[in-house]
């Protein structure tokens, strides 16, 4: 233990009160149903919500499912901007490989 | 304490009123240790016992956990948002006898008198984080050993003893610091 630690373990002793003050002990009774009367609108919020959270994920599932497919095709682009099946007669750019062992 | 415990969770005014008379000494030293100096005590045990019922049906007794554990860590966040919600600034100013108080803390000296040693210790403790605050009024100022801090915190022996050492250490940073600046 450091020279402060000493000091300020002496220093707490001194200002500690030898007894702090009593607490009064609370009704439990009244406690207990203060506190699931604290608990009823959160079950009562649940009970509402887990419905329509479901109503809301069915309708979603059904929005999404009922919508039309894209009718625009990808189409992929070699440099310079020009289309692949454009591209493809022209062999210079397929690449070669070589058949030859080394 | 158990069947209390059981009977309580199914509305048992008595037996939850036993648990209330068991359990309030244990909760006002939690309560005492974690809230800064000047706030009500009672209030904050009265909370504490509130969200003890509200959550009793989610305790669940195991072999390791014992109900005082659970309750324990319970309080200590009951306070932690008690102190959030305060938004307790540290006092910027020190009287005279706590300015000696300081003086005798960091350069060594006499001993200080009581009043001033109440107000240096309250105003640095205020200063901490509630978490080191608690560990050391427990140790420090009230005298618990490692055992008993660490059922009253709700952690381990050993993390008191880490809590405790990192805890002086920024003790002495800031009293050090109110030491720089002039405050004493």
């Amino acid at each position: 233990m450091s020279v402060f630690d000493t000091r300020w373990r002496r220093l707490a002793a001194r200002a500690t009160p030898s007894e702090p003050a009593p607490v009064a002990t609370p009704d439990g009774a009244d406690l207990l149903a203060r506190a699931s009367a604290r608990r009823q609108p959160v079950y009562a919020l649940a009970w509402w919500a887990i419905p329509l959270a479901a109503a809301a994920i069915a309708l979603a599932v059904g929005v999404l499912s009922s919508a039309p497919e894209p009718q625009v095709r990808p189409t992929f682009t070699l440099g310079g901007g020009r289309g692949l099946l454009e591209a493809w007669p022209n062999t210079s750019l397929i690449p070669q490989i070589s058949m030859e062992r080394p | 304490m158990r069947a209390d415990i059981v009977t309580a969770r199914q509305g048992d005014g008595a037996a939850a009123h036993r648990l209330v008379e068991r359990f309030t000494p244990f909760v006002a030293a939690i309560v005492r240790a974690h809230l800064p100096h000047g706030t009500s005590v009672d209030d904050q045990v009265q909370e504490a016992f509130l969200r003890m019922f509200a959550g009793l049906h989610s305790y669940v007794p195991l072999p390791g956990r014992p109900f005082s554990s659970w309750l324990a860590r319970l309080t200590v966040n009951c306070c932690r948002d008690a102190h959030r919600a305060a938004a307790v600034r540290p006092r910027l100013t020190l009287g005279p006898a706590a300015q000696v108080a300081l003086l005798s803390l960091v350069d060594g000296g006499p001993d200080e008198d009581a009043a001033g040693a109440r107000e240096l210790v309250a105003a640095l403790l205020d200063a901490l984080s509630p978490d080191d605050r608690a560990v050391l009024t427990l140790v420090d100022l009230r005298g618990f050993g490692t055992a008993e801090a660490a059922r009253h915190l709700g952690i381990s022996r050993i993390a008191v003893k880490v809590r405790t050492f990192r805890a002086r250490r920024r003790l002495r940073a800031i009293a050090m610091e109110w030491r720089k600046d002039g405050r004493a």
